[in-house]
């Protein structure tokens, strides 16, 4: 449903500027930005999502991805249309390259989304499938609600956010799954329609605002697979932390990129390698099926400390304060 | 005498003479603590002495986290606690700060340790002083006293690529955030820990290194060039821009440790510990300036 935007600065001639995302939209009356959600309505600047739900169900918080973010659970999953994105290669285009005409929606109020979570034995909220971002007003208004009740809050984004909005945002997600879709400029522009630089300064900043931080590349073959773009996205990593959980996913046919076939193995063992050689310490690769890959083992002595297998997670090394139960390292997990 | 005539060396042992007191260097001050030693170390480092004034601050800020580390690292210690303290002039970005408490931050987290806190204060020039606290069993702790006529002398990885990197700089041809890349050796320093006889970084190059070893020792390190193991990208920038070896390993940047054992623990051989004379005039010294000079 249609309500009045945050994040936007008037200009003349009835244009307004959109400040939610690093697009900035320069919007003329009746004009809709690049997300296709948010309007200029004579002169003010409407989201046009505000409630409208796509899709609602409770997924184990481990397909978000989060390994190290109360591992086990069950968390209630809610989306919205649009995305301030145009990736070739996305594998939720349904609802994320369509706007509110999109017939399959329905509109709740803020407070029934943080009752059906409740409803459904959730202890949090994850905001996800589509880009949050894009539905920025009443993402707030649920996490604030669930927070209050004493629930958690997931956000899993793109990272496509002005630092502005991410301030506001960070004080009331409790953890994120941010995508780097690849570690050049060059992908960005030519495969998403945006930057690189925003995505890793809003990573950064979640990080430094002490939430709990989880990180997606998706390695797609000839696009953004090369061993040194790995390293180097590695090596960013680390000099964040190298305590940052990260998930090298394969890569499937899907949507416009359809021209190459999935991401061999190979190539998703050896960014393993290299980000471990790098030095960071909870790698995991995505797509593969193998559990050795999946599962979680201590950076120190090597205990295996949480087995998964598919969708099965299993703790069978932590202490109760999430520590290894062999060596006593502390482990950068919330239990 | 001005400083500057002084050198670091002298002018430390003038400060311990002002005291009164005489002291075994370490890399670490060491502090009786029942079952433990208590490990302290400071360490400062400045714009135009360890980098240039348009340094990424991240890498500085891993850096000047590391260097401090190191010097727990070669006692064999756990490091535990960190302190910083950060002179800026007034009109550094305040990014410029934020980035650098990002890579001291990285640094810290990948050994567990924690940042207690540290001074801010407004200077012509950017410089940090670093303090760390850590911690070894009584049993376990290495020193830099204590080698043994026969023992071997190793190093802990191959040497010269920070060395080889700043090289590289200078000549207009790489970053200078190669040089600050540092690992302080906290994992090999524990193992070591108990086994070796003697040990300490290499933060001031391996010939100042076994200067240092020689003269707290009383005995002489004899060491073969040939052995010292060389980064690939130091032997290319020996090779390209006509570097000597002794540029390398008087360089310093390595942040390895040295040490001295009865048998290799881990690393790389280097040379023999022999009988020698005190100071510098040792037979292990001889071999080494004789070498040196030819390269």
């Amino acid at each position: 449903m249609k309500a009045l935007a945050r994040y936007w600065t008037k200009l003349d001639k009835k244009k307004v500027r959109c400040e939610l995302c690093p697009h900035r939209c320069i919007l003329d009356d009746g004009q809709v930005g690049i997300c296709r959600v948010r309007k200029n309505i004579g002169g003010k600047l409407y989201t046009l999502n505000y409630g409208t739900v796509s899709s609602m169900a409770v997924d184990p918080i481990e397909k978000k991805p989060l390994f190290h973010f109360k591992p086990g659970s069950r968390i209630f999953s809610v989306s919205t249309v649009g995305c301030n994105l145009r990736c070739k290669h996305c594998q939720n285009w349904e609802i994320s390259q369509v706007g509110p005409e999109y017939p399959y929606t329905r509109d709740f109020k803020a407070s029934d989304i943080v009752k059906i979570a409740e409803e459904h034995g959730s202890e949090g909220i994850a905001f996800t499938y589509n880009e949050p971002t894009i539905w920025h007003e009443f993402s707030v208004e649920v996490a604030k609600i669930a927070k209050k009740k004493g629930m958690y809050n997931v956000y899993v984004t793109n990272g496509y956010i002005q630092e502005e909005p991410l301030r506001e945002l960070v004080n009331y997600i409790d953890a994120f799954n941010i995508d780097i879709k690849a570690f050049t400029n060059e992908f960005y522009i030519k495969i998403t329609g945006g930057t690189l630089q925003p995505v890793l300064r809003t990573a950064e900043f979640v990080h430094r605002a002490g939430k709990h931080l989880e990180l997606t590349y998706l390695i797609i073959p000839r696009l953004n697979d090369d061993p040194g773009e790995i390293r180097k996205f590695a090596e960013w990593v680390n000099s964040i932390s190298p305590k940052i959980p990260v998930h090298f996913s394969r890569f499937y046919p899907t949507y416009k990129l359809t021209d190459r076939k999935e991401t061999p193995l190979k190539t998703v063992h050896n960014a393993y390698k290299i980000a471990k050689d790098v030095g960071l310490e909870y790698v995991y690769l995505g797509n593969t099926w193998e559990p050795e890959y999946e599962s979680t083992y201590c950076p120190n002595c090597g205990n295996l400390l949480i087995k998964r297998e598919f969708y099965n997670t299993e703790i069978t090394g932590l202490t109760s304060d999430g520590r290894c139960n062999n060596c006593g390292k502390k482990i950068n997990i919330v239990l | 005498m001005k400083l500057e005539e002084l050198g670091e060396r002298r002018a430390i042992d003038m400060i311990w003479d002002a005291i009164g007191k005489k002291v075994d260097y370490d890399d670490c001050a060491v502090i009786d603590d029942g079952k433990h030693y208590l490990l302290l170390t400071t360490d400062y480092v400045g714009e135009e002495t360890h980098f240039p004034g348009n340094v990424n601050p991240r890498a500085l800020g891993r850096f000047i986290a590391a260097v401090n580390l190191s010097d727990i690292a070669a006692m064999g210690g756990t490091p535990e606690f960190f302190m910083l303290s950060s002179f800026m002039p007034g009109d550094t970005h305040f990014d410029f700060a934020k980035e650098l408490i990002t890579g001291m931050r990285s640094m810290l987290e990948r050994y567990d340790v924690e940042y207690l806190g540290g001074d801010f204060k407004k200077a012509k020039m950017i410089g940090f002083s670093g303090f760390a606290v850590g911690r070894v069993l009584k049993e376990n702790i290495l020193r830099r006293r204590g080698a043994k006529v026969g023992d071997g002398i190793f190093v802990t990885a191959p040497m010269g690529k920070n060395a080889a990197s700043y090289y590289l700089w200078k000549a207009g041809l790489g970053d200078f955030e190669p040089v600050l890349k540092v690992e302080p050796r906290v994992r090999e320093g524990k193992e070591l820990a108990g086994k070796a006889h003697t040990c300490m970084d290499t933060s001031d190059g391996l010939i100042a290194s076994m200067f240092q070893m020689q003269k707290i020792n009383n005995l002489g390190f004899s060491i073969d060039l040939d052995s010292v193991p060389l980064h690939p990208l130091a032997i290319e920038v020996m090779e390209d821009l006509k570097i000597s070896l002794k540029d390398i390993l008087n360089f310093g940047g390595d942040y390895e440790l040295v040490y001295t054992a009865s048998s290799k623990i881990l690393g790389y051989e280097i040379g023999e510990v022999v009988e020698g004379k005190i100071d510098y005039g040792g037979k292990g010294y001889e071999s080494f300036g004789k070498v040196l000079d030819q390269t």
